[in-house]
């Protein structure tokens, strides 16, 4: 008998056991009124968490014995790699992304039992019952279709080793933050799924599911920078993202979750949206759903390959009814959901905010649509059509355009109405400084039209964004009786929702730039090369001088290949780049690329080895992208923005006197 | 009072922004219908291809098959060679380039191009196709990059 197996499998079945308890003790003890019955099933919710750490320790454990008895620690792992690399064979392959996954999204509950339900009196039965079932069929996944404990009939002497992609230190950060990411979307739809069945649906649930959304769209933004990242120092195309099924699934869920984080304060302080931000919160929960159902069952990349992941039809059952549930549950609703104000003007925040958040939907449906355009076109035509990143760059550019104006209206409008000369004192110095600043650009020769309006709806929030600092900082200042500059920090404690995210908005901007310069502006050259010849991309030149290998040993890599090349520009040496591909012992078919990058403010170097000869001809590619380096430093400033923004929720009265839409205003 | 009044201008601002929404979906609808119809590629099999190349003549393909031995033909910079399909089905591809490090004999690949007549592909470019665990059976021993790892003679280790 194999005692890490059994634990491990018996720690999943139990977990599934005590899931399905939750859910029962739930209903039943609400139906009862049974208290005991109530505490039970949150307390089983606790012990669902304790049972998958369980299990996911036990699987580490096997994972660092070498217990190759167990078929999935066979096939993601082998005697010679690295302990920190055996992490990542952890949530590597179907069972154990799928245990990973499972684990984290116990934790979440666990979380949310102990810091959320009991202030939920109204809808704490609700929300664990959603809970218990929703884990409950994760878990009857791994018990019965990819157990990560099956026990081979014969033990091999090695194991196959990490999938070769994998054996990269972004690897060990990247898939966490993503898959916790995801799962961390069950917590407001939990929360929304408990207000619509409790029939609760003021802002109550709204209040306690902001701080959850928020810690959702941190980390799943973390987990695209992160994937964004990865795919650029490892794929060697030279971009980092590609709008391919698996990255579109990634981004899918948190389009609604940004919608939801906007939506929420027009329904905190107006009362208005309540059936918008159900809908948004259930259909980010969907959404990560579909995008577990994508990755796992092959839907896109290959639509005949359906039928060859059992998980896949699972799946997909899975998600009908999480989709038809919350319909139903949404129209079931609907008579309850009636808003308890009116819009005023449309020249308000209000107005600004549900755009936001419908552009947040139209964004995401454009991407689900050109992520299933294989599927319907073969469902609908019988032909396999797919549309590519042009279909997506042509889409989501102007979206993204008309998302940096938003931002920067929907920054400078007040609450209920403006007046004319409150838009032209807040909207007329931005707008023609970035009006002059687009002409500046222009005349210095930039000429793409859509770099031009990107950029400038890019320093138009930031410019709007700061005034508000400034002018906040400035009264605040006035109030104390300190200078606006030494008043500035303390605004974040004040009012850390709304600060901190004027901040988000700053990295968004900050970004905006470097999409433009890294994607419109990049240079690449390809060519074929001698040993001793040389090419050029915007004023560098790329010499080949030798190939060189060496054997590391480790990671189940066998030979690391590298093409040795100096770069020059005009004359002068700026770099000895080394591009080159990793061979792995177990995986002949799939050796990796190795990025070289020359990274510094202004532009990066990227060089790639796409193949050589036996005569030692090699084909490199280069690529001159400008500002990426911003990418990662406004992704920066939006994370951190993020965090600024938790705080307590500033003590506020629902807007309703129009007097009051200007308070917080000098 | 004036409630009439307040409620007419109410439904009216409503209205109105019910019908900025309506608009704003149906100009990204367009835009997505027009980027759509302007970057559709057909993925097909070599089976498919033959069936369907008649009516879709200047269409952008993707076309995804196995490389048939002893059809590679080398010419500096381009190169020809063959695709087959599961049900035997054969075209030929032209690509200039080099073709990625694992290109050979059974490699599974997927062409990306354009087609001028029927049984033929001018490929802009060349991917292999990276064979997932689901797919049974694996290509024939000694297809792939063992002659790759052969072939790799020049390369010196150096003092790293």
């Amino acid at each position: 008998m194999n005692v890490a197996a059994t634990v491990g499998a018996s720690a999943l079945l139990t977990a599934l056991g005590a899931a399905l308890f939750a859910a029962g003790a739930s209903v039943a003890g609400h139906r009862l009124r049974h208290r005991a019955l109530l505490l039970a099933g949150r307390r089983a919710i606790l012990a669902v968490a304790l049972l998958t750490t369980t299990a996911v320790l036990t699987l580490g454990y096997a994972l660092l014995a070498n217990d190759f008895s167990i078929a999935h620690v066979a096939s993601v792992s082998s005697r010679e790699m690295q302990t920190a690399m055996r992490w990542a064979s952890l949530y590597s392959g179907q069972p154990g992304s799928l245990l990973f996954w499972t684990w984290s999204m116990s934790l979440f509950m666990a979380a949310f039992v102990l810091i959320t339900v009991p202030r939920i009196p109204w809808g704490a039965p609700h929300a664990v019952a959603t809970l218990g079932l929703v884990i409950a069929a994760f878990l009857f996944t791994l018990v019965f279709f990819a157990s990560p404990f099956r026990v081979s009939p014969v033990i091999p002497a090695d194991g196959h080793g990490l999938n070769p992609l994998l054996v990269d230190p972004g690897m060990l950060v990247h898939p966490p933050f993503l898959l916790s990411g995801l799962v961390s979307t069950v917590i407001p739809f939990a929360l929304g799924t408990a207000a619509l069945l409790s029939g609760r649906l003021d802002g109550a649930w709204v209040r306690h599911a902001r701080g959850w959304a928020l810690t959702s769209f941190l980390v799943l933004s973390v987990g695209n920078f992160l994937g964004g990242w990865w795919a650029y120092t490892v794929l060697g195309w030279g971009g980092y993202w590609g709008w391919d099924p698996v990255e579109n699934s990634a981004i899918l869920p948190l389009l609604p979750i940004i919608g939801f984080l906007h939506a929420l304060i027009v329904q905190e302080r107006r009362g208005m949206l309540k059936t918008w931000n159900v809908v948004l919160v259930l259909a980010a929960f969907c959404l990560a759903v579909f995008g577990t159902f994508n990755v796992r069952s092959g839907l896109v990349a290959s639509v005949h390959s359906f039928a060859q992941s059992e998980v896949g039809p699972y799946f997909l059952v899975l998600l009908g009814v999480t989709v038809v549930a919350s319909l139903v549950l949404i129209v079931w609703r609907l008579p309850r959901l009636r808003a308890v104000s009116e819009l005023d003007s449309l020249a308000s925040r209000e107005t600004g905010l549900i755009l936001n958040s419908y552009l947040m939907v139209a964004m995401a449906l454009v991407i689900l649509g050109g992520t299933l355009f294989p599927v319907f076109s073969e469902l609908l035509q019988d032909a396999r059509i797919t549309v590519g990143p042009p279909f997506f760059n042509e889409v989501m550019g102007p979206l993204f355009v008309v998302m940096l104006l938003l931002i920067a209206l929907g920054t400078a409008l007040p609450w209920r109405r403006a007046t004319p000369a409150l838009l032209r004192r807040r909207l007329l110095p931005p707008s023609v400084a970035a009006a002059i600043a687009v002409a500046v650009l222009f005349a210095l020769g930039m000429r793409h039209f859509g770099a031009l309006a990107a950029t400038g709806g890019a320093i138009a929030v930031a410019l709007v964004t700061s005034r508000e600092y400034v002018a906040s900082a400035r009264a605040v200042g006035r109030a104390r009786g300190v200078t606006a500059l030494q008043a500035a920090p303390s605004l974040f404690g004040r009012d850390p929702r709304r600060y901190g995210g004027y901040f988000v908005h700053l990295g968004v901007a900050v970004m905006a730039i470097a999409v433009v310069g890294s994607t419109i502006y990049r240079e690449q050259a390809r060519a074929v090369l001698a040993p001793g010849e040389s090419f050029g991309a915007r004023g560098y030149t790329f010499t080949y001088e030798r190939l060189t290998s060496r054997e590391p040993g480790v990671n189940g890599i066998e030979l690391e290949v590298y093409a040795d090349i100096r770069v020059t520009e005009g004359g002068n040496e700026v770099a000895l780049m080394q591009p080159g591909r990793r061979f792995f012992t177990n995986f002949p078919e799939q050796p990796t690329g190795i990025v070289a990058l020359d990274e510094s403010l202004t532009r990066d170097l990227y060089l790639f080895v796409q193949g050589w000869n036996a005569d030692g001809v090699a084909e490199v590619h280069a690529f001159v992208n400008p500002l990426v380096m911003w990418l990662w430093i406004g992704g920066g400033v939006y994370v951190a923005g993020g965090l600024l923004a938790y705080g307590p929720a500033r003590v506020r009265r629902p807007v309703t006197a129009l007097a009051s839409t200007e308070a917080s205003q000098a | 009072m004036a409630l009439d009044s307040r409620t007419v201008r109410v439904s009216g601002r409503r209205t109105r922004l019910i019908l900025l929404l309506v608009v704003a979906t149906a100009a990204i609808g367009l835009l997505a219908f027009r980027a759509a119809s302007s970057s559709v590629s057909y993925y097909v099999t070599p089976e498919e291809f033959a069936q369907q190349i008649g009516n879709k003549a200047d269409a952008r393909w993707r076309v995804g098959g196995r490389v048939v031995p002893e059809t590679i033909q080398q010419d500096g910079k381009s190169m020809t060679f063959e695709i087959q399909g599961e049900h035997g089905e054969r075209m030929s591809i032209a690509y200039t380039g080099v073709v990625p490090n694992l290109f050979g004999p059974y490699a599974f690949v997927v062409i990306d191009g354009t087609s001028d007549r029927p049984g033929h592909l001018e490929a802009s470019s060349v991917v292999i196709k990276h064979e997932n665990e689901f797919i049974a059976g694996t290509p024939p021993p000694g297809s792939i990059s063992s002659d790759i790892l052969k072939g790799l003679t020049s390369p010196t280790p150096s003092g790293r």
